[in-house]
């Protein structure tokens, strides 16, 4: 999946089956500060995820706990996941992440699109975020050029000592070891 | 290129304590394998399982559970911490029965039948002066800071030569600008003697530039990338020494026992 706003809408239908409205509301919460978005893009989001069918519409009437007024009439269709759609879901929340700082912010993007019953996914998520963690340690180089290399390194340093300890916190809150 | 310490299925329980402390599971099925000259650090909280890990890769605690090898040997069956060309074990822990001062405490550990206090004191200076606390010889433990202490327990876990090299939390209760000094140090066994380092550390600083980051988190050890190979350039301070001389430094094999022998000759 190219964007990671495609993934994020994804995963909110295949979360629950929704409208348009529902899907913007939810994105709003769920990614506030992660992944910014106007509900037009995300709009145009959902309706290129039909056309590339990983998402498919549906009547109205035919989904269960449709909450709002979608703003577009009351009879707006409510989009719910292809079989292809799930599929390319999973496959972006397994990717691997690139040894970055940009990783943190991939990685909190995708745990917030995992499902809230699907503990052993968040683990793994967390596993190979620490995994990056641990590399951009070893990759950094213990002497340090001159001043402002050792202050880029103090604050990598500081940097992966947090998301070490927020690891570790969140694998406890995981109920992993 | 075969492992020099290898931890295999490792898993180790703490007995029931006192005050009705209950087993502790402190290793879970763990598996590593050390390179010669590799630098590996270990990153993990308190009760994660690391100190018990050093002490089981230095021979010092027998695992519940899985194997431990040194040299494709049982650890468990030819120990080898403090044997030449073995095992060492840094600590900031110095005995006031084994000696008083600091060159008389790395002295310590070569004082067997075979050297004598003289030939000890030398070695003990010469190995103060590489961690560069040759100024500290004559000073009490209770004098040196934290980081004068670290230098000197590295000189003692070093002047019998090992091939690996445990270091616990080296960067504890050091103040910040002496961190990188102490890391470069041991940087400096691995790269320039190629003596493996295996060390744990709560602070990720101690990870910047190891050969191979990991994790411990109740017992569990997660692993970064494979080790490097080794610089073709590099050879191992053992290597083309003969059998009888691992660590290649011309002084015998065999264990060297501490002694609490006064050291007051002068060098």
């Amino acid at each position: 999946m190219k964007s990671n706003v495609s993934a994020a809408v994804l995963s909110l239908v295949i979360e629950q089956p929704s409208v348009g409205a529902s899907v913007c509301r939810r994105f709003e919460t769920r990614y506030h500060g992660l992944l910014g978005s106007g509900r037009q893009h995300i709009y145009d989001t959902l309706a290129r995820l039909v056309r590339q069918g990983l998402l498919e519409r549906v009547p109205r009437d035919l989904l269960d706990a449709l909450e709002g007024d979608d703003g577009r009439g009351p009879t707006a269709d409510g989009y719910r996941a292809t079989a292809r759609g799930a599929r390319a879901y999973r496959g972006w929340l397994t990717e691997p992440v690139e040894p970055s700082k940009l990783s943190r912010q991939e990685t909190l993007i995708r745990l917030a699109s995992t499902q809230p019953n699907d503990r052993a996914t968040a683990l793994a998520l967390i596993d190979r975020y620490e995994q990056v963690i641990l590399r951009l340690m070893q990759e950094t180089a213990l002497e340090a050029g001159n001043l402002m290399d050792e202050l880029v390194a103090d604050e990598r340093t500081d940097f992966a000592q947090a998301e070490l300890r927020w690891v570790q916190r969140t694998r406890e809150k995981l109920g992993g070891l | 290129m075969a492992a020099l310490l290898e931890l295999e299925g490792v898993t180790h329980r703490w007995p029931p304590g006192g005050c009705g402390r209950r087993e502790r599971l402190a290793l879970r099925d763990l598996t590593l394998a050390v390179a010669p000259g590799e630098l590996v650090g270990v990153w993990g909280t308190r009760h994660s399982g690391r100190s018990t890990l050093l002490l089981v890769a230095a021979g010092m605690v027998r695992p519940s559970e899985g194997a431990v090898r040194f040299d494709g040997r049982p650890l468990a069956r030819a120990p080898m911490l403090g044997v030449r060309g073995g095992i060492g074990c840094c600590d900031r822990v110095f005995d006031p029965v084994i000696a008083d001062t600091a060159i008389e405490h790395v002295a310590a550990p070569l004082l067997s039948g075979a050297v004598s206090d003289r030939e000890a004191e030398r070695a003990a200076y010469d190995q103060l002066e590489r961690v560069g606390a040759a100024d500290l010889a004559e000073l009490e433990p209770a004098d040196l800071d934290p980081a004068e202490a670290l230098r000197v327990g590295l000189a003692r876990a070093t002047i019998a030569r090992p091939r690996l090299l445990v270091v616990d939390e080296p960067t504890t209760a050091v103040r910040a600008a002496q961190e990188r000094p102490l890391l470069s140090l041991l940087h400096s066994f691995a790269r320039e003697e190629r003596i493996a380092v295996l060390m744990t550390a709560d602070d990720a600083a101690a990870l910047a530039g190891v050969d191979r980051a990991l994790s411990l988190s109740r017992g569990v050890l997660r692993g970064g990338a494979p080790a490097p190979a080794p610089a073709a350039d590099a050879a191992p301070r053992g290597r083309g020494a003969p059998a009888g001389d691992p660590a290649g430094d011309g002084l015998p094999a065999g264990r060297v026992v501490p002694l609490p022998l006064p050291l007051r000759e002068g060098r």
